[in-house]
């Protein structure tokens, strides 16, 4: 992609947020039960499943790696997994906000909320893995191996907490909200402007590290 | 010398590394049967990467291997004409040198293992045999992990600083080992920063400094002092 | 195959002679369950339900040392390498190493139930055959994550620190669903409730396998 796709990028995901917030805050309609306070779900939401997709795109990015050995892709992981982290830090931040008023807790054992916070130890796990590992090619390996595994995981775990769920209701559960149209709308017009967002954020931190690689590599040279 | 698929030995732009770290540069080499080629090199200059990438330990980031006309990173079953002597022995300290011999007998499907581990410890001299490794003197832990290299009769043996810390008489006993091991028809590839060395045993010598390996200089009739100053004008050419 | 059987056989052996990691974690083990006793002086209908949890937090971090260390005793004099060298496939050596893992963690389960029946209460004896399958599948998919990430982790800088960290959170499913299981277990409960905790316990074990036979080449190679 070219700088101008990028400006591009950037202008349209301005764009879409504006129209998310105005769609979070004036268009959808007030929720019956939770009131204004349930406005930070159009955010919490959008950010839970890209903040997902981030890391399936580390771990997709960690496949190529193993296969092709190019250092493009372990630029891609490491991009993708740290705005992860900061997406997943950011979700549950927010689902702690919304849990407050409405539950009257900071947190609460719902299987969403564990696989999410499951997620976020584990791409942390992956940070400090990369941090931990050494020299540059076992550090892309064994990083690679470790996105596999993680993004692999997190259904499991979706799937077992579920089911101890099952067995003990005395859990609070989120999805007891019905969506009105303007609502589902709001929450489209979030999803859209984060993904963007994440667009513009994963781009950068790519062509930073890229730029990084080529400096030391010309520092190497020049020894 | 040799070319292709009939070598031994036959490496084409070996590269190991990335950026600040990049230890290997295109690296390449032959080595045919019965010869022995020595690489020399001061301290940190790839020595021990490259060996390791001939053993097929490491994956090297470009370029090509064959070992008996083989790739063993493809089949690897090419390994098996491979043995690789480090500075660590690679052998396990609770188990005792004959244990540590039968299993990797097992696991290079030798038909009858114990009577090759038996024989290769008589070969070098290997007394206590039966003791924990751990429990043994570095000599011996050195000439233990020969035992290993040798044990499935490989047609390559790669050698890290084989004579380091060996007092004249190992030496001897060593050159005597390689001597044979080459007459049989048996490739070797050694790395040392001793010229005096290098003399001693090698077919061919080639200087890897920086990562680059120097075209290799044929040792037979040289004078120690004409190879030494060799080796010093290339060490000092590629560092410029 | 003689390969597989060679491999497992050669980290039994060498733990029969030294029994440094089993004594090892079967003390720590001990006193984990001694502080968590004393800490909560449960009576011996609690500490029955209070079972699974203290079972497996005991387990998961005590058998996180012992791999941790088995796979520290193979760097020792790269002796792994020496392995690596040879032609067996790595998804055979993975198997190897996770054949003998699993009999380390297999003994340490058997410690802390013992350990867990004389200081909380006999209570849990009786059920104790209901017991093992939860447990030894738990122990399966466990070992399998912990053989991968110790392999990789026994090679960077932090070592031991590092695999808690790594594999706790990704082994989560199978700790869960063991507890499931412990728990249909303790409770009397019907068959069916355990068949499904342990048809699904099976099925992540089997994901875990087939992971960890698959990626283990990649990590094998600069785990030296």
């Amino acid at each position: 992609m070219t700088r101008s796709a990028d400006g591009l990028l950037a202008w349209g995901s301005l764009a879409a947020m504006l129209l998310a917030l105005y769609g979070a805050f004036l268009y959808a309609q007030t929720e019956q039960v939770m009131g204004d306070i349930q406005r930070i779900f159009y955010v919490h939401l959008p950010l839970a499943w890209v903040g997902f997709l981030a890391f399936g795109h580390a771990c997709a990015a960690g496949i190529q790696y193993l296969r092709t050995g190019s250092r493009r892709w372990d630029a891609a992981a490491v991009s993708a997994a740290e705005i992860g982290v900061l997406f997943s830090t950011l979700v549950i931040i927010t689902g702690s906000l919304w849990a407050r008023p409405v539950w009257g807790a900071w947190w609460t054992w719902d299987p969403q909320l564990v696989t999410y916070l499951i997620l976020w130890l584990i791409y942390v796990g992956y940070l400090m893995l990369r941090a931990a590992a050494g020299d540059d090619l076992r550090r892309a390996r064994f990083a690679a191996v470790f996105a596999i595994i993680g993004f692999i995981d997190i259904p499991l775990v979706w799937l077992s907490a579920r089911y101890l769920r099952a067995l003990s209701p005395v859990i609070f559960t989120r999805h007891s909200i019905g969506l009105a149209p303007s609502m589902a709308w709001a929450l489209l017009a979030g999803l859209v402007a984060w993904s963007l967002f994440y667009g513009v954020l994963f781009r950068e931190r790519f062509r930073l590290e890229l730029l990084e690689s080529r400096v030391a590599q010309l520092a190497d040279e020049a020894d | 010398m040799v070319l292709g698929p009939a070598a031994s030995v036959y490496a084409d732009g070996l590269w190991r590394g990335y950026g600040r770290q990049r230890v290997l540069r295109g690296v390449s080499l032959t080595v045919p049967p019965g010869r022995c080629l020595a690489i020399l090199g001061p301290n940190g200059s790839g020595k021990s990467t490259l060996l390791r990438v001939l053993a097929a330990l490491l994956h090297p980031s470009r370029g090509q291997l064959r070992i008996c006309g083989q790739d063993p990173f493809a089949d690897l079953r090419a390994r098996r004409c491979v043995g690789l002597v480090a500075h660590e022995p690679m052998l396990y300290g609770g188990l005792s040198v004959m244990e540590n011999l039968r299993l990797l007998g097992a696991l290079y499907g030798l038909p009858h293992g114990a009577a090759r581990a038996s024989a290769v410890c008589d070969l070098l001299g290997i007394q206590r045999r039966f003791d924990p490794v751990r429990g043994l003197s570095r000599g011996v832990q050195q000439r233990a992990a020969l035992a290993r290299a040798l044990l499935h009769r490989p047609a390559v043996l790669l050698l890290d600083e084989p004579f380091s810390g060996l007092d004249p008489e190992a030496a001897d006993g060593l050159c005597g080992i390689l001597r044979g091991f080459r007459n049989d028809g048996g490739a070797i590839i050694l790395t040392t920063h001793s010229p005096a060395e290098a003399l001693s045993v090698a077919d061919a010598a080639a200087a890897l400094v920086v990562g680059q390996l120097a075209p290799a200089q044929a040792l037979a009739g040289v004078a120690l002092e004409s190879f030494r100053a060799w080796y010093l004008d290339t060490a000092a050419q590629a560092g410029r | 195959m003689r390969v597989l059987a060679a491999l497992i056989w050669k980290d039994l052996i060498i733990e029969v002679r030294t029994r440094e990691l089993l004594t090892s974690m079967s003390l720590v083990a001990f006193l984990a369950l001694v502080i968590l006793s004393l800490a909560f002086e449960p009576s011996p209908a609690m500490a029955v339900n209070a079972a699974p949890g203290v079972l497996w937090v005991t387990v998961a971090f005590t058998a996180t040392l012992g791999l941790a260390r088995s796979h520290a005793l193979e760097q020792e004099r790269q002796a792994f390498q020496g392995l690596l060298l040879t032609p067996v496939s790595r998804s055979l050596l993975f198997l190897g190493k996770f054949g003998a893992n699993l009999v380390f963690v297999l003994v340490l389960q058997l410690v802390v139930v013992v350990a867990f029946a004389a200081l909380f209460t006999p209570e849990v004896g009786r059920r104790a055959l209901w017991l093992v399958p939860p447990l030894a599948l738990g122990a399966v998919g466990f070992t399998a994550i912990g053989t991968l990430l110790g392999t990789m982790t026994a090679t960077t800088r932090l070592r031991e620190v590092l695999l808690p960290i790594l594999l706790l959170p990704v082994v989560l499913p199978v700790i869960i669903l063991s507890m499931a299981g412990l728990n249909a277990a303790i409770d009397g409960g019907a068959m069916g409730e355990i068949q499904r905790s342990l048809k699904l316990l099976a099925a992540v074990d089997i994901i875990y396998l087939v992971l960890g036979m698959w990626l283990f080449e990649y990590v094998a190679e600069d785990a030296a």
